[in-house]
């Protein structure tokens, strides 16, 4: 008790070093937790936006399928499937699709393209696409041989609301599927890949034409807690036959999305490494400093009897408290900084184009502020304050006592 | 004029705290390393993320009929590519250029069917140009003209389960709106790290492309190289100028994708910030040590006032400490940056461990960084401006404290 006594005496007799030291690594904190958050609001964005616009935190899919996409692996009693996993607990929604290919063909002109029945319903709470209608409607569950298309398609095969569209496709049982369908609704994600391709249709429509009562390509789950996959997909495994089917998270079937945020985190973190470097050595500077000028006293200190470990401990201190003030000051400024953001957030309509090639959809970049964040800023302080004293320390307890009132040993 | 006694006195000086110079000038000189590894680390990322988007399809500039890009249609088609040609050949700035067809179509095999972007090449052509050549990772680069031969992205060869020799279907519209088909032979995998090569294309050769789709000797695209790229502008100018701009889009690769001037900006501002924070630290280091040494001498500096010396002189040696200890640090910090980016340039930096994520931003599995000489101006720049300004407070703080007076209190 004594010793925190000592030590806050010190720093307040170095009034000006102490509040110097405080603010440089306050800020260096602050700018840690900022700028950790707004990359993780970055990243958690881009991931959500590119899981939730189609893909889905959890499919279900045939044995195989990601590996083999064809007819043969598909699922084949897609409502008995659907019965087992009804009530898990972990599922907030799902929804079956059946996905194929077709060749499609406007007025003049004919274009490859994913052609996938859907429930209407159910898939509103699961993709977002469905929230993006630029013209005409979405889909009803009682639709039959009406589609939505992607803005990008609609300009290729040069096709409006009202206009039909021809396909050509393979049925379940490798007879033609063909028919004439009315285009009732456009959407435009921004994804330029996915407006250009995609076609959807109401389900049952698409059962009855290519001859596949109950079955499904893909059944999207919906975690109620997003953050809670892994476990629910390890319920859902629990509930289904793995023989037959494969339970895939996102990181799975988004592979590209996760390793890009692993990477863009890596390029983040040598800069962060840097940073805190150099302020490790400016920090160390002061305590030395600190050090040098307490030459004197300390030397008295010690001829009084007073033990290297008990000077450890009052240096130590002192770093501990102006640590602590450092991470307070900082965890504010940082935190307070992402706090304004997320009220006022960065619009990058600018770069619009730039951000849906990496699966943004709505250039709005939010922080997000993490456990992640704030142990990045504990740990820079920890490094900062604590760590750059020990060598300050270790020199100060070689000092002989004698030299050290005369103000020699240190240079 | 620079007095060597003072420029002497200023090195004794710093030699007599070793210590603290030494850590200062680590500390600047692990700024300045990473501060140069990292800008050139992030310049050889963008250069490479740029040239695999030059060389991949559409050159500096690429010639399409008006329209094209946008519609994808084939009556969008360029006639008589001879006549541009002619121009092209004669033109001084530009290196080589490459003739292409695109189709959007289907292709399946006995395992699946997706879309696909059908491309036809010349490779003896582009040989140079494209990096196509260097991206096969199986079998051939050679399509024979006349033969059903077509080399495909890695990842659709993954997708449909084929291998080199088994036969693919490639399905689209023809000119005049019927659809065509035809069986090809794979003869080769493409992998470059872009994603519209990886998963979506196949290259047959130009003379099978134009005869399947009945286009004559059409074209859709002209990709141009140049030999320097600093004649960009200038070179579209005269195009434009010579060729006309009503019946053709003459566009420079930065038109086309402007996500890499985006790129380029944003990490200017990101450098640029990097340097601001880091040497602000830098600078109260120095100006905290710097105060301090000065008041640890003040007895000194009182003698050398009283016998004589004057201030400006004191001052002078004050700002020479810095400075040396600056210099010294900043030619650290260059051999060791520069070694580093010397190194990696050699080694390159083997990223494929995220192989999906480096093809997500389309980057290169292996990162190759860029030395450039800025970085040694800016950090020159950065260093003096810094360790020039920090001293300037102490000095001034110095002065006020009236060093003469001090001496009687020794």
């Amino acid at each position: 008790m004594m010793i925190l006594k000592i030590a806050w005496r010190n720093i307040k007799r170095n009034k000006k070093r102490s509040i110097v030291t405080v603010i440089l690594s306050a800020i260096c904190t602050a700018l840690l937790i900022y700028s950790v958050s707004i990359n993780d609001g970055a990243h958690h964005k881009m991931i959500r936006d590119s899981v939730e616009i189609y893909t889905g935190y959890i499919q279900i899919v045939g044995k195989e399928f990601n590996e083999y996409p064809d007819y043969d692996h598909l699922i084949f009693d897609e409502y008995n499937t659907i019965k087992s996993i009804e009530n898990i607990r972990e599922i907030d929604t799902y929804a079956s699709r059946l996905e194929t290919f077709a060749l499609l063909s406007g007025k003049d002109e004919s274009v490859g393209g994913k052609f996938v029945g859907i429930q209407p319903e159910k898939e509103k709470e699961i993709a977002r696409f469905t929230k993006t209608m630029t013209q005409g409607r979405y889909l009803t569950k009682d639709d039959t041989s009406k589609v939505i298309i992607g803005e990008e398609l609609a300009k290729k095969l040069d096709v409006k609301i009202g206009d039909t569209i021809t396909y050509l496709s393979t049925a379940i049982d490798y007879s033609i599927a063909a028919d004439i369908v009315t285009v009732v609704g456009i959407f435009k994600t921004n994804l330029f890949d996915f407006d250009e391709n995609m076609v959807f249709a109401n389900k049952p429509y698409v059962q009855e034409l290519f001859y596949a009562e109950n079955v499904a390509s893909h059944i999207v789950i919906k975690p109620k807690n997003k953050k809670a996959v892994t476990k629910t997909v390890r319920m859902i495994n629990k509930n289904i036959d793995n023989k037959k089917y494969d339970v895939l998270p996102w990181d799975e079937t988004l592979p590209g999305v996760k390793q890009a945020v692993a990477l863009d985190d890596a390029f983040s973190y040598i800069f962060y490494i840097i940073i805190v470097v150099v302020i490790f050595f400016v920090i160390m500077i002061f305590s030395l400093l600190n050090i040098y000028q307490r030459n004197k006293e300390i030397g008295i200190v010690k001829s009084l009897g007073t033990t290297p470990k008990q000077i450890f401990h009052m240096l130590f201190a002192e770093s501990v408290i102006l640590g602590f003030f450092s991470l307070l000051v900082g965890g504010v400024l940082g935190i307070g900084a992402s706090v304004i953001n997320m009220i006022y957030p960065y619009n990058l309509e600018k770069f619009a184009e730039a951000y849906s090639q990496w699966g943004i959809t709505d250039p709005t970049i939010y922080p997000e502020i993490t456990l992640k964040a704030i142990l990045a800023g504990i740990c820079a302080v920890i490094f900062m304050n604590l760590i750059s004293i020990l060598y300050p320390i270790w020199k100060i307890n070689k000092l002989k006592p004698v030299d050290a009132i005369h103000g020699k040993g240190l240079s | 004029m620079i007095d060597p006694t003072v420029i002497k006195m200023s090195y004794r000086n710093l030699w007599r705290r070793k210590i603290r110079t030494i850590i200062v000038i680590i500390c600047i000189a692990v700024g300045l390393t990473g501060l140069i590894f990292t800008g050139g680390l992030y310049d050889g990322m963008l250069l490479q993320m740029k040239e695999s988007i030059i060389k991949s399809d559409i050159g500096h500039i690429t010639i399409y009929k008006k329209g094209f890009r946008s519609s994808k249609k084939l009556s969008l088609i360029i006639n008589n590519p001879e006549n541009i040609e002619k121009i092209l050949a004669e033109n001084q700035n530009i290196d080589t250029y490459f003739r292409r067809i695109k189709v959007t179509g289907m292709i399946s095999s006995a395992r699946y069917t997706q879309g696909v972007h059908i491309i036809g090449i010349e490779p003896k052509r582009e040989k140079n140009a494209s990096n196509l050549a260097e991206s096969i990772t199986k079998g051939t680069y050679e399509l024979e003209p006349k033969k059903n031969q077509i080399i495909i992205g890695a990842e659709l060869a993954d997708k449909l389960h084929v291998r080199l020799k088994k036969k693919v279907v490639i399905m689209g519209q023809a000119k005049d709106k019927s659809i065509v088909s035809n069986a090809m032979r794979v003869v080769g995998v493409a992998r470059a790290n872009d994603q519209q090569i990886d998963k979506y294309a196949g290259f047959i050769s130009l003379e099978k492309a134009q005869a399947m789709f009945k286009v004559d000797k059409g074209v859709t695209q002209i990709s141009i190289m140049l030999k320097n790229h600093e004649k960009l502008d200038e070179t579209q100018q005269f195009l434009k100028e010579t060729l006309g701009t009503e019946y053709l889009d003459i566009l420079t690769w930065k038109e086309q994708y402007p996500i890499g001037e985006f790129m380029d900006v944003a990490m200017q501002y990101f450098m640029g910030i990097s340097y601001v924070i880091l040497f602000l630290a830098v600078g109260i280091g120095i100006f905290d040590i710097t105060l301090i040494s000065i008041l640890e001498r003040i007895q000194e500096f009182g003698v050398l006032l009283a016998i004589g010396t004057r201030f400006k002189k004191i001052a002078q040696v004050i700002i020479y400490e810095s400075l040396m200890v600056g210099g010294m640090a900043f030619i650290v910090g260059i051999i060791l940056g520069y070694s580093l980016l010397i190194t990696f340039k050699y080694v390159g930096i083997d990223l494929s461990a995220f192989a999906a994520g480096v093809s997500f931003f389309g980057m290169s599995s292996i990162m190759y960084p860029t030395v450039k000489i800025s970085y040694f101006f800016t950090a020159l720049i950065a260093v003096s401006i810094t360790s020039f300004i920090a001293v300037l407070w102490p000095i001034w703080i110095l002065k006020k404290l009236k060093p003469i007076q001090s001496i009687s209190f020794m």
